[in-house]
């Protein structure tokens, strides 16, 4: 006797569903984790950019703060620096200065300079992290 | 005892078909719109880290540079697109580097040089035609070329800016 071929299986009901759930996740999943990498990255570059801000800022009021020194200026060259950091450290003795400025979490910029009549020789410039 | 008959079968197939092509036409709808998002964020963080990394480039130019010409003429040595605008006690150089424009200003007064560095977005073309009638005093590279375009209007908001300030009196 002939079989029936197109005789109907309940159980192949819903495969073809699965299958799209299935490739529907995998889509999701890769989506997800290309839209968290990249905001990983934005929120590290925007990271590095403040703490490159905040470098700069150091690097400015410690050169506004030898020209004050250059032009015999010390209290206005401690105050300048302790606007941008009050734990600076701020020195002046034998026409030399000191400080190290705070600039981020974890690092800071060291700075020694001996000042002459109206220049300055700077003998440290350093970035260093904070506790070393 | 009910029966499933032929019809009752091509109901149920062609049902599931519907529904499942629903869920993957608002799910990838979904997934595209966040692909899309992360493109957009991914091509402004490489446009931030270009202008953080040439607005650096052009901080450490002003650092090791004593007056405000010897700065000029390292920025034309150091970047290829340059245009130099000169205005009363201060200089205003624009770079065009990638997508990136950077303007430059620059003021010098009691050996004090100043740079005010600010990165903008490149003009579209739209806008380079009609910005284009505005002058430079002076150039340097291709800056006659159309695709060079002119840098972004200053009242946009710059992607980042930094100051640059250097003691020419003090020496290393």
């Amino acid at each position: 006797m002939k079989k029936n071929k197109s005789s109907f299986n309940l159980n192949n009901t819903g495969i073809s569903l699965l299958m799209v759930l299935l490739i529907v996740l995998c889509f999701a999943i890769f989506a997800i984790l290309s839209l968290k990498t990249a905001q990983d990255d934005y929120q590290s570059s925007k990271a590095f950019a403040e703490r490159k801000a905040s470098y700069y800022d150091a690097c400015n009021s410690s050169e506004e703060a030898l020209q004050l020194l250059a032009s015999g200026d010390s209290k206005a060259a401690e105050s300048k620096i302790n606007e941008i950091d009050k734990k600076a450290n701020f020195s002046y003795d034998n026409n030399v200065a000191s400080w190290s400025i705070k600039f981020s979490g974890t690092q800071q910029l060291e700075v020694q300079a001996s000042i002459n009549s109206g220049d300055a020789t700077i003998s440290k410039w350093q970035t260093s992290t904070i506790g070393e | 005892m009910h029966r499933i008959t032929r019809q009752n079968k091509s109901s149920i197939f062609l049902l599931e078909l519907i529904f499942s092509i629903l869920i993957f036409i608002v799910s990838a709808a979904i997934c595209v719109q966040l692909c899309a998002n992360a493109r957009v964020l991914s091509n402004e963080t490489a446009k931030l880290d270009t202008a953080v990394t040439d607005c650096s480039s052009i901080a450490e130019l002003v650092y090791s540079s004593d007056s405000e010409s010897a700065l000029v003429a390292s920025l034309e040595d150091n970047f290829d697109k340059v245009m130099v605008n000169d205005k009363s006690g201060a200089q205003e150089v624009r770079i065009i580097n990638d997508d990136i424009t950077i303007v430059c200003e620059i003021e010098s007064a009691n050996q004090m040089l100043t740079a005010h560095i600010s990165a903008y977005e490149e003009d579209s073309p739209e806008s380079t035609k009609t910005s284009s009638k505005s002058s430079a005093a002076s150039s340097k590279g291709s800056s006659n070329d159309a695709s060079n375009g002119k840098p972004a209007d200053k009242s946009s908001k710059p992607i980042y800016e930094l100051n640059a300030k250097h003691f020419t009196g003090a020496k290393a």
